[in-house]
């Protein structure tokens, strides 16, 4: 029984976790950094 | 599964993992293509994302192939007023800011910022994200007023919503001070430089390619402030890990590379610095030899320190 409810319990957390990555799909953005160069 | 897929590809590339990245972002989209009608959104999501690596690593063709698929997929099966649309004029403005293509890059930074804010309005942190790629966008084209007025603009709405300490910020951080830089106030520039610098490794790790920007400036700014000792440690370290994560003939090494080298001729001739760096600009292009003998210079001294042989 002990060993059901932990299953549960860790099954529970692992659908938990995951459910942001399965609730959408998301479009990543970059980031437009600077890079300085030496004047010449 | 595909966005699970997706979501240890974006881990990878975070890390700087990039050859798993690029694998796992191709077993998504494969898996898509696969198994999703032709205009799903996962599907322009997964090419989008690729793009964004193709971009990191220097692909700058394949990534706007990639780009523009996803476009065209998304627009085909919605509105061009989608936050996801947003993201992809996002996107292809950074592709120009990469190539350096600044004035091309404005219209779609310009056209993603309208569609997200209309959409979640001024404050949200994703148009906070919009604001800041196109103020970056707007210093590469010497547009400085109104560039550091949205790179602050979006510092406080990130500091705001994610505290002081979040990768967003050193972004902002290290941007402001380069245009602090080129706007001749190197104390300021070399502060948010330094804080800039703080998040990042602990964020990333020091051997990440975002730190090696980061060290790349502060070696720029010491260089123009004749600090050389100071300036060469900082760019073998960043030469150092551009050459690992991202290889010698990637667009950012060539670049440190051509600075580093700038550096050695001035300690070498024993010339003296310009008494500032209000001048610096960042649109050098050179020839495909020059970039050659300007590695080869820096590698060779970098693997004498090290005690192997060029």
């Amino acid at each position: 029984m002990k060993k059901l409810i932990a299953a549960l319990f860790w099954l529970g957390t692992m659908a938990l976790a995951l459910l942001p990555v399965i609730a959408e799909a998301r479009l990543a953005t970059n980031h437009n950094e600077t890079l300085v160069r030496n004047a010449r | 599964m595909t966005r699970i897929i997706d979501r240890l590809a974006r881990s990878a590339q975070a890390r700087g993992d990039y050859r798993r990245s690029e694998r796992l972002f191709q077993r998504a989209l494969k898996l898509a293509e696969d198994s999703l009608a032709p205009g799903h959104i996962e599907l322009a999501a997964e090419l989008n994302n690729l793009g964004v690596l193709y971009k990191e690593l220097g692909r700058f063709d394949e990534a706007e192939s990639v780009y523009r698929r996803a476009i065209a997929l998304l627009l085909a099966s919605r509105s061009d007023n989608s936050v996801e649309a947003a993201t992809l004029y996002h996107n292809l403005g950074g592709l120009e800011h990469a190539r350096g293509r600044y004035a091309l890059g404005e219209p779609h930074a310009r056209r993603g910022l309208e569609i997200r804010e209309r959409l979640l309005g001024p404050e949200h942190p994703n148009v906070a994200a919009d604001v800041a790629a196109l103020a970056a966008i707007l210093d590469g084209q010497g547009k400085r007023d109104e560039a550091e007025g949205l790179i602050r603009r979006s510092l406080a709405v990130f500091e705001r919503v994610y505290g002081p300490e979040h990768y967003e910020v050193a972004i902002n951080l290290n941007n402001l001070a380069a245009l602090r830089q080129g706007k001749g106030d190197d104390r300021e520039a070399e502060q948010f430089y330094r804080r800039a610098l703080a998040i990042k490794e602990k964020l990333l790790g020091a051997d990440h390619p975002d730190v090696a920007m980061t060290l790349n400036n502060l070696a720029v700014l010491g260089k123009a402030q004749a600090r050389y000792a100071e300036a060469e440690p900082l760019y073998q370290r960043a030469l150092a890990i551009f050459e690992t994560a991202l290889g010698q003939s990637h667009p950012k090494t060539v670049a440190c590379g051509e600075n580093y080298r700038a550096l050695l001729r001035e300690m070498s001739s024993g010339n003296e610095p310009p008494p500032n760096n209000a001048a610096c600009n960042r649109s050098i292009s050179t020839s495909k030899e020059q970039r050659l003998e300007v590695f080869t210079m820096c590698s060779a001294k970098l693997s004498r320190q090290r005690g192997r042989r060029p």
